[in-house]
């Protein structure tokens, strides 16, 4: 055995952590809830934009269409941060069909980028809120006060 | 912990890079702030004000009586302003969230991570107290 592996074996104390999550704990549903309500509305845009085939309903169809996969695809990361990291086993407790719920509203965003659908934008919306009132529950008191706002 | 006054250990995340790696190996002098005051720059092991028993690298960013802003994503130190963009979520910035005030205390340091990106420190759990800070980096 070398000397400086002899030394480094007789000093060693272990490890030392340089994370970014050790316990920031800063979550909100606020971010979900924006994308949900952004995809409902890019929906409803889209199925009213004049039949013709002008570069104008061209251009805002194109925008519209990559906007709501974009802000689809924003409200499935916040939820399945959500889902990994905050909520945790002893939340199963008080909201046993957690991994259910969640499981469908991340689906509902799949959905929601694949289709243009009013129905799935509305459920996509109703699913996030439901997940807003389990957070809710869950954070209680402990919210720090800008997360309280953020709610 | 053992009871040399030079202590090895293996860094574990990426807030301190480039400077320390992950799985890096650090010596540590556990002697010297026996006489002497940590200094603006100097990178420390610590243990984590909330979780006593983890241990983190950080470097120390200001000292006793530094008036501390975080807004617009940035941070200021006594109305300077230091560094890049250290809160990079446009959410928090857009809306204003992330404004936060400290006054850093007597005995106490401010620390920030390399990589403040991928970095839990003072932004998150404020200054900490000198107790806390086991050696320095060599």
């Amino acid at each position: 055995m070398k000397i400086t592996q002899f030394f480094t074996k007789l000093l060693d104390s272990g490890v030392v952590y340089a994370h970014c999550d050790i316990p920031c704990g800063v979550y909100t549903t606020h971010q979900a809830g924006i994308a949900a309500e952004t995809v409902e509305k890019m929906v409803e845009k889209i199925t009213t934009l004049p039949q013709d085939d002008s570069i104008e309903t061209c251009n805002s169809f194109a925008r519209l269409v990559a906007t709501k996969e974009e802000w689809a695809e924003i409200c499935k990361r916040e939820l399945l941060i959500l889902w990994t990291d905050y909520f945790k086993e002893e939340h199963l407790k008080d909201f046993p069909n957690l991994h259910t719920t969640f499981w469908m509203a991340t689906k509902l965003c799949s959905k929601n980028k694949r289709e243009v659908n009013a129905d799935a934008a509305k459920q996509l919306r109703e699913a996030v809120n439901e997940i807003a009132e389990m957070f809710k529950k869950a954070e209680g008191d402990k919210a720090s006060t800008y997360r309280k706002e953020w709610l | 912990m053992k009871f040399f006054p030079i202590l090895s250990f293996r860094v574990v995340g990426e807030s301190m890079s480039p400077r320390y790696k992950n799985n890096q190996r650090v010596f540590v002098n556990r002697l010297a702030y026996l006489f002497n005051k940590p200094k603006i720059g100097d990178v420390v092991i610590l243990r984590h004000p909330f979780k006593e028993s983890t241990l983190i690298v950080k470097r120390i960013a200001a000292g006793p009586g530094t008036e501390v802003h975080l807004q617009w994503g940035r941070l200021f130190f006594n109305k300077e302003r230091v560094g890049d963009v250290h809160y990079k979520s446009i959410f928090f910035d857009e809306y204003g969230e992330s404004k936060k005030k400290w006054n850093v205390p007597r005995h106490s340091y401010f620390v920030l991570g390399n990589n403040p990106a991928r970095s839990s420190d003072s932004r998150h759990f404020g200054p900490v107290h000198k107790d806390h800070i086991i050696g320095r980096v060599l």
